[in-house]
């Protein structure tokens, strides 16, 4: 028995991208369907018969030119005009207005071949400090808060997708994306990887669970304790946290300062890891 | 009248062509003849033996894939022992992505561009144009050359230590550098690729000139057939994008070899390059190279349709003109290959606007092939189903294109099998059948005999239903979020359910290249026991079919002078035959001077 279709969608704004999806398609069918039909209909009356005429015309009429040019007209306007206001709209309203640092659950992503190295701030809300949750292929987040995550890949490119929140962004090594998703209701689902990134591509698979805000709660706090007990300040190595702050400072850790994050700027005194972003999403918000 | 200025020379435009192409005897020594000709005829054979060649491959590479997705990790069948033997004959995942990278490779570089670009662009220019040869016999010959060295390395790249390459025929950086892929092979496949996109640009060259100086006395553009307006379309982005795309191949050559880091960087090795520069380069050419396909086949299907529904094309300079729209077009919208790569809103939207533009040209060809069969009398021989197959599918593949030019959809389609299906139907289903179409229509002129007509039809059926169901299937996993390049899909839990769709599409695939025997089988007895095809078996109207079969060393005796256009058919004055060659004088000249050609 086949079974097919779009997986489920557990987030906010997943369904913007399912009912797009549903438009193109219908539109694409109407005009296949018609597509088909003509070649059918000119298949089956224009076949060649005994002593049939063929019409001499070659489409250099004016009234041929009048065709052409509305139904060209008309398959611009009602496919890709269509498309193209539908998904700008949804795209400056929803998925790229970025929900503001400190309404959000930050987290930053780093994949290398193959996995997802994934880290929280922790209590002190700043990335590269010794109560930082950091997991491997375990993403977790709360339902109903927004997840704004930033992803840097530690060698080749990787491609950060979770199919049950529409959400897909490149992983490169060297620059910063940033993304953000919101979780509807709670359950495990699946972090794939869309980019090829070596041989062992199909087995980069974690898992994202979305869960209730109170368990997350306990989770994140035990998760942070047990962080601090086994923190260990000579293994430089682990702490690849990355700076969020748009004015700079301790470059090697990352330090928070809390301003405001709408632009990432480049630390003074950039380590590899505190490089210039790309102008990820959120940063070009201004355009 | 013009004719008569033409016979006593008086008019340079129409006198250049025939003094710049004095008669040469044919070669008397077999290598001169066969192996190192200049004769565009003969270098056209080769590109079509090697592209058929190569075809093979990649097509058995093909069900391989297809093999491992619909039985994962079971042994392939008769040739799985000695392909992988160290794993009992079940793919292994590095031969996986060893296959998938060579398939793509081997199906754009080595079968597809040899035999559309290579083999007819060759075959066809000059004898539809009414030239004797290509401009630079010399440098056609060597881009036959060229391209077979590159055939050599690329086919060498498989029997190097730690395998060929194995980063998708894109081959992003820092995958493609030595942090990703440390052994020869990929140094090899980008060797290759500089390579054949040398020869590209040889032929590229040679096309347009031999399409500029040689066309004979009345060709003018606007009366060269389609097929020729498709190739020289082909010939003008080759010459432009072939060498961007070598640009960055020659980089990732340095990185790979001489230590530069252009496109490497990370946490891992420390440097900073910038791979994405190189997916820039990469789609700038890679976004034109999917046109550099398409557009023979648009053009071939364009003039079938008016041949075989026996009318002129409708729109004939409407088609023209859009095909050149969307080759100005296609160089401007290779941004929607790297939505997800994190580029600016701005730049984003504006490739997603450029894109979507591309559907007005596209719309005005589809109303043109339609309309061309429109009040014809169709013959439904071989070429023609083919061509009808290919409006057929480019129609499935063209709309689907709309989803990924989307920037919202795009976010769960990109990189999923719907993209896989999407540029299959486009560049694989619809060029493969153009091709068909093109061997079928041409096969006569080539080889002096006719192809099978009922082993062609049972061809065309087996060919284009399981295409369908292979490709189509393909969207419905991509649909379902089915990630491309995946050795075992079911290792995620949200793919299993695909699963079953997935092995009857491999099904589907495996019917698909059963059927391929039949087209074997038929090309080559044919050559030997075909039937005599004439000099015109089509009964056309087009210069090539008023030589013989197969036509002589330097193609035209007399240089023909051309007194209209391609599609002169069906005329109501005509009353013993129903077409007017683009050179012959009308049959009662004086009384039908009215008659407006096409």
């Amino acid at each position: 028995m086949l079974r097919f279709g779009m997986p489920p969608d557990w987030s906010l704004d997943g369904h913007r991208i399912d009912a797009l999806i549903g438009l193109a398609n219908g539109l694409v069918a109407f005009y296949f369907v018609v597509v088909v039909a003509a070649l059918a209909t000119m298949i089956v009356v224009f076949r060649r018969r005994p002593g049939r005429k063929v019409a001499y015309f070659d489409g250099s009429r004016r009234r041929d030119v009048w065709l052409a040019t509305a139904l060209s007209a008309l398959v611009f306007v009602s496919v890709d005009v269509n498309l193209e206001v539908h998904a700008d709209l949804d795209l400056h309203r929803h998925f790229w207005n970025f929900p503001k640092p400190e309404e959000a659950l930050r987290v930053e992503i780093m994949p290398q071949q193959w996995a997802w190295n994934i880290r929280y701030p922790g209590p002190d809300g700043k990335f590269g400090t010794a109560d930082d949750v950091v997991t491997l292929n375990d993403l977790r987040f709360p339902v109903g808060k927004p997840v704004l995550a930033r992803l840097m890949s530690k060698d080749v490119i990787h491609s950060f997708t979770l199919p049950f929140y529409r959400v897909k962004v490149d992983a490169n090594p060297g620059s910063m994306n940033e993304v953000w998703w919101q979780a509807e209701k709670p359950g495990t689902s699946e972090i794939a990887c869309s980019q090829m990134c070596g041989w062992a591509h199909y087995k980069m698979r974690g898992t994202a669970t979305a869960m209730e805000p109170a368990d997350f709660d306990r989770w994140y706090a035990e998760a942070a304790a047990e962080a601090r007990a086994g923190y260990d300040p000579k293994d430089t190595i682990a702490h690849w946290g990355w700076n969020w702050s748009s004015t700079g400072g301790d470059s090697s850790a990352g330090g928070e300062t809390g301003k405001g994050t709408a632009n990432v700027a480049p630390s003074p005194a950039a380590s590899p890891l505190a490089i210039v972003p790309r102008c990820a999403l959120a940063s070009c918000r201004a355009l | 009248m013009v004719s008569e200025t033409f016979a006593h020379g008086a008019e340079p435009r129409a006198a250049l062509p025939v003094e710049i192409q004095p008669i040469h005897p044919p070669p008397a020594s077999f290598w001169r003849r066969v192996v190192f000709s200049t004769d565009h005829k003969i270098i056209a054979r080769q590109f079509l033996g090697f592209g058929l060649f190569f075809l093979l491959i990649g097509g058995v590479m093909a069900l391989i894939i297809r093999w491992q997705l619909g039985a994962p990790g079971r042994p392939v069948p008769l040739i799985g022992e000695w392909t992988f033997p160290q794993n009992h004959g079940a793919v292994t995942p590095t031969g996986y992505a060893a296959l998938f990278t060579m398939h793509g490779t081997i199906m754009i570089f080595f079968a597809i561009t040899p035999i559309l670009i290579g083999a007819f662009g060759n075959f066809l220019i000059p004898l539809l144009i009414g030239a004797r040869d290509m401009a630079f016999p010399k440098l056609n010959m060597l881009s036959f050359w060229t391209q077979f060295v590159a055939g050599l390395v690329l086919i060498a790249s498989y029997f190097v230590p730690l395998g060929p390459a194995m980063g998708g025929w894109t081959s992003y950086p820092p995958l493609s550098t030595t942090v990703g892929q440390p052994g020869p092979g990929e140094t090899l496949w980008t060797l290759a690729l500089f390579i054949a996109g040398t020869s590209s640009i040889m032929g590229a060259i040679n096309y347009l000139t031999t399409i500029v100086r040689y066309r004979a006395p009345g060709m003018t553009y606007f009366r060269m057939p389609l097929t020729v307006w498709g190739l020289g379309l082909t010939a003008v982005l080759n010459a432009l994008f072939v060498p961007v795309v070598a640009s960055a191949l020659l980089m990732l050559l340095l990185d790979r070899v001489a230590g530069t880091r252009f496109f490497a960087a990370g946490l891992s090795i420390q440097t900073a390059g910038d791979p994405i520069v190189y997916q820039h380069l990469f789609w700038i050419f890679g976004h034109p190279e999917v046109y550099i396909l398409i557009l023979p086949a648009w053009g071939i299907v364009s003039d079938l349709l008016a041949f075989f529904a026996r009318k002129p094309a409708f729109g004939y300079r409407r088609t023209a003109l859009s095909m050149t729209a969307i080759t100005v077009l296609s160089a401007v919208v290779w941004g929607h290959h790297m939505f997800t790569v994190g580029m600016t809103p701005l730049l984003a939207e504006g490739f997603m606007t450029l894109t979507y533009l591309i559907s007005i040209p596209s719309a005005i060809l589809f109303l043109n092939w339609l309309m061309t069969l429109w009040g014809g009398a169709i013959r439904f021989q071989t070429p023609m189903l083919f061509a009808m197959g290919v409006v057929f599918v480019f129609g499935m593949g063209g709309l689907t294109g709309l989803h990924l030019a989307t920037l919202e959809t795009d976010i769960f389609l990109h990189d999923t099998y719907f993209v896989v299906g999407h540029f299959h139907l486009t560049m694989a289903a619809a060029v493969l059948l153009g091709s068909f179409a093109a061997i079928y229509f041409w096969y006569p002129k080539m080889f002096g005999r006719r192809m099978n007509e009922t082993l062609g039809v049972i061809h065309f059926l087996g060919t284009i239903v399981p295409l369908v169901l292979v490709f189509g299937g393909m969207l419905i996993l991509g649909y379902g979020g089915h990630p491309r390049r995946l050795y075992d899909p079911s290792q995620y839990a949200y793919l299993r359910h695909l699963m079953p769709l997935n092995r009857d599409i491999s099904i589907a695939a495996g019917v698909l290249g059963a059927f391929q025997l039949v087209f074997v089988y038929n090309f080559f007895v044919s050559l030997l026991a075909g039937k005599k095809a004439g000099e015109n078996p089509w009964e056309l109207t087009t210069l090539e079919w008023t030589v013989a079969s197969p036509p002589p060393h330097h193609n035209f005796d007399r240089i023909p002078l051309v007194l209209r256009g391609p599609h002169v058919l069906g005329r109501p004055d005509l009353t013993e035959k129903d077409w007017l060659g683009q050179a012959e004088p009308e049959p009662a000249a004086p009384l039908v001077a009215a008659a407006k050609p096409a």
